[in-house]
């Protein structure tokens, strides 16, 4: 080989090295940077991952360990609307003070954003005071929490000393938006 | 090639003589050196590329793994649990006691003064009510009890009528302190 075909040959190769350079080396070094960066975020999402899993484990276990006082917390703030306890629990409680119970109206709030839900119930009762008083201790110790916004007492009539009233007692009970 | 005469001035066949330049394959030897390290270096960062492609799909293949391994009910109850507990708590901070408010006016009620018509509203942080006296003195120190109490702000008297049998049938207004007047005992 003379030198002229020599120098040809080491110029080709050269191209060669150069070509290969571009379109081999140049795209894999992009993909292996990209995958330097991404490889230790996939590591530490799946150590998060499996450290969330295993506290998500542990406390499924607690949960499910501590299952009653999980019933009775869910109680105070349901879930749910539940609505129909709540009137049998007031009626319950109307019957075991003594009271008449004239009138339930129910109504929610619209509001879908806040993170709790209220329904607003309001009571038309009959009875004596101690019955009323009764009946706000029984509703303030009773495991869903209501709060009772506003008491009108109206008096109708006494007969042997003892005044018969009308009462109506408006109230809030909560429940957990849980699409929220 | 014809002899004459045995004297052979040309030689019979070509003897190629080479000549060797300084420096004559230089280009080549670095055409080649040049073109091995890109073929080293291109055949490495392949494999190196295939070993990380490799590390990655099994790094998504576990995290695809551990999606699978999620309990979704046991997360949604937790949750659930956790924002009751996290309202459970302003609720309670916020709950009202209305026993606590009627013992207290009772305690403060004057013997001869007695509630007719009673609105209380927790809203306005106001009782209103309607009862009878039997003089304006006793109004007046059934005011003074109720300014006594520190969960009561204010008392307003709005209206004093006479009755037909003498005693006085009055309107007042007490605007009470929430965290004080309807707090549990």
């Amino acid at each position: 080989m003379n030198m002229e075909n020599k120098n040809y040959l080491g110029t080709i190769l050269a191209g060669l090295a150069i070509i290969i350079f571009w379109v081999f080396i140049l795209p894999i070094w992009d993909r292996i940077s990209l995958l330097n960066e991404a490889i230790p975020e996939r590591e530490n999402m799946l150590s998060s991952t499996r450290e969330i899993l295993k506290k998500i484990d542990e406390l499924n276990t607690q949960y499910n360990e501590r299952s009653s006082d999980v019933a009775r917390i869910s109680s105070v703030v349901p879930n749910a609307k539940s609505s129909a306890e709540l009137v049998s629990t007031v009626e319950a409680i109307t019957q075991q003070t003594g009271l008449q119970l004239v009138e339930i109206i129910t109504s929610g709030s619209d509001d879908q954003q806040q993170e709790f839900q209220t329904i607003f119930i309001e009571l038309g009762l009959a009875g004596n005071y101690p019955s009323l008083t009764a009946f706000l201790e029984l509703l303030e110790k009773n495991l869903r929490i209501v709060d009772v916004s506003e008491i009108t007492i109206a008096q109708t009539s006494v007969l042997g000393g003892q005044a018969s009233l009308n009462f109506r007692v408006k109230a809030r009970a909560y429940y957990l938006n849980v699409n929220n | 090639m014809v002899d004459r005469g045995g004297l052979q001035l040309l030689p019979e066949t070509r003897k190629k003589i080479d000549i060797i330049t300084p420096g004559e394959n230089r280009n080549l030897i670095i055409g080649s050196v040049v073109f091995a390290i890109a073929a080293v270096l291109a055949g490495a960062a392949y494999f190196y590329q295939n070993s990380l492609e490799n590390k990655m799909a099994s790094l998504d293949a576990d995290i695809a793994a551990l999606e699978q391994q999620r309990n979704k009910q046991a997360e949604q109850n937790i949750l659930v649990f956790n924002k009751q507990l996290s309202m459970l708590s302003k609720l309670l901070n916020e709950h009202v006691y209305w026993t606590t408010a009627f013992s207290k006016i009772e305690g403060l009620t004057q013997v001869r003064v007695s509630f007719g018509n009673l609105t209380a509203i927790l809203l306005e942080n106001k009782v209103n009510f309607e009862a009878v006296a039997d003089n304006y003195t006793t109004i007046a120190r059934q005011i003074a009890a109720f300014i006594s109490d520190e969960s009561i702000k204010d008392v307003s008297l709005s209206r004093i009528n006479t009755l037909t049998n003498g005693q006085l049938n009055f309107t007042m207004q007490i605007t009470f302190d929430k965290s004080k007047f309807l707090k549990a005992r």
